[in-house]
C-alpha cells in the first residue's frame, strides 16, 4: 500500500514549524545535554555536603545570566563572562564545575573536557596567568554525548584515547550517552572505563550517574581536608 | 507493510524531516544506517578439515567446535524507517525534558536566565523551556506509529 499523502502532509505540517532552542542542530542538542549533566552535578554536590553553590564569571564576580561555551574553550577567554558554579565545603578548598574547557593532557597539549570540576585554586591561577588548567587536578572530567541513535564506537575509541591523557591521579572521568549503544557499551566495560548509557532525567541512569559524581565529591573532600 | 513500502515510507519521511529544523538528526540516522546492525553469529566449525597434509583422518567422534565471531547485519527498509522514527521521537521527547531539569535545577540555584556562546562568533542563544505544546508531539508521534503501518 502506497504511503498516505494526507499523512505525509500532516507529518510535514507539524515538524515544518518545530522551533525550539536545542533542536536545530546537532551542537545545541549537545549543549542542552551538556547543561543537563551539570545541573547532575550540582545536585551531586548537594548529596556530597556542599555548604554552597554559586554561579561566578571569570573575574569571579555572581553572575544570574548564565552564559555556558557551546563550543570548547580557553578557561582563561576574555571574550565573554563565562560562567562557572563555585562549589564550597566545610574543611577544603572548594571546586569549580565548568563546561566545555580545554585542559592540558599529560603529553603537553590540550584536550577539550564537556563538564570538568577543578580545585578553585586552579581556576583562579589559570585564568589569572592564561594558561589552561592541568590534567593532574581534575576532580570530575564527563564526555557528554548526545545522540539519536547507537552511538558510534569511534565515540567511546576517542573517550579512551582521552583518558590515556587526562587520566588523573585521584579524578574520575566518564563518559555519558543519551542513549546505548552494544559496542561502545561492551568494549567500555571490558576496559572497565566509567561510562552512562540512557542518561535522561528520572531514570535509574541518572540517579547512578549522580551517586557516582557524588562519590567522587566526597573522595576529593576526604583526600583534601584542611587539618 | 511490505519492505518496498517501508522504503516508501522512509523516502518521504527523509524529504519531511530534510525541509525541518530537525535536518540535522538525519546525519545521525544516515551514520547508524551506514554502520549496520553489530551482533554476533555463532559458527559450528566441528567438521572443517584443518590443511595438513597426510594427517589420516580421524574417524572417532570429534568434540563439537563452537566459536562465536563479530558481524554486521545491513537494516531492512522496516528497521530503517524505525530508526528515523525513533530519532525524531526521541529529539522530541527528550531534549524538551533535558531543558526543562537543567533550567528548573539552575533556577532554584538563582540563575536568571542561560545562555549560549563562544569565542568564534558573536552568536549567542537562549536556553528556554520547550515551546512546542506536548500535544502537538503526542500528535506527531502517533503520525510517525502510523506511518510504520
Amino acid at each position: 500500500m502506497p504511503v498516505d499523502p494526507a499523512l505525509i502532509a500532516a507529518i510535514r505540517n507539524v515538524v515544518g514549524h518545530l522551533a525550539v532552542p536545542g533542536l536545530t542542530t546537532a551542537a545545541e542538542a549537545n549543549d542542552v545535554f551538556e547543561a543537563y549533566v551539570l545541573s547532575r552535578v550540582l545536585a551531586a554536590a548537594t548529596t556530597a555536603g556542599a555548604t554552597s553553590i554559586h554561579w561566578r564569571d571569570r573575574l569571579d564576580n555572581s553572575a544570574t545570566t548564565l552564559i555556558f561555551r557551546t563550543a570548547p574553550g580557553a578557561i582563561y577567554s576574555d571574550r565573554r563572562l563565562y560562567t562557572h558554579a563555585l562549589l564550597t565545603f566545610p574543611q577544603t578548598d572548594p571546586l569549580e564545575v565548568h563546561i566545555g574547557v580545554i585542559v592540558e593532557g599529560k603529553s603537553g597539549v590540550a584536550h577539550e573536557c564537556d563538564v570538568v570540576v577543578l580545585p578553585h585554586s586552579e581556576g583562579r591561577l589559570c585564568r589569572a596567568s592564561a594558561v589552561n588548567p592541568r590534567h593532574s587536578q581534575i576532580v570530575i572530567a564527563v564526555e557528554c554525548k548526545y545522540y539519536t541513535g547507537q552511538i558510534p564506537l569511534n565515540l567511546a575509541r576517542s573517550f579512551v584515547g582521552l583518558l590515556s591523557e587526562i587520566s588523573c591521579t585521584y579524578g574520575q572521568c566518564y563518559f555519558v550517552v543519551n542513549t546505548g549503544s552494544w559496542t561502545a557499551e561492551k568494549m567500555l566495560a571490558k576496559q572497565k572505563r566509567h561510562w552512562e548509557s540512557d542518561l535522561l532525567p528520572n531514570t535509574a541512569s541518572e540517579q547512578s550517574i549522580t551517586a557516582s559524581f557524588a562519590k567522587a565529591l566526597r573522595d576529593y573532600q576526604v583526600r583534601n581536608r584542611n587539618v | 507493510m511490505d519492505e518496498q513500502d517501508a522504503q516508501l515510507a522512509f523516502d518521504e519521511l527523509r524529504r519531511v524531516v530534510a525541509d525541518s529544523p530537525l535536518a540535522w538528526v538525519l546525519a545521525n540516522v544516515d551514520d547508524e544506517i551506514q554502520r549496520g546492525r553489530p551482533g554476533t553469529r555463532t559458527l559450528d566449525r566441528t567438521n572443517e578439515d584443518i590443511g595438513i597434509f597426510d594427517m589420516p583422518r580421524r574417524t572417532s567422534a570429534r568434540s563439537r567446535k563452537i566459536e562465536r565471531f563479530t558481524t554486521v547485519t545491513p537494516f531492512t527498509s522496516s528497521e530503517r524507517l524505525e530508526l528515523l522514527v525513533s530519532a525524531v521521537d526521541r529529539v522530541l521527547t527528550q531534549i524538551p525534558e533535558l531543558e526543562e531539569r537543567a533550567l528548573s535545577d539552575f533556577r532554584e540555584r538563582g540563575a536568571r536566565e542561560v545562555r549560549f556562546a563562544d569565542d568564534t562568533s558573536d552568536r549567542e542563544y537562549l536556553l528556554d523551556r520547550a515551546t512546542v505544546p506536548i500535544g502537538a508531539v503526542a500528535n506527531l508521534v502517533g503520525l510517525l506509529r502510523e506511518l510504520q503501518k
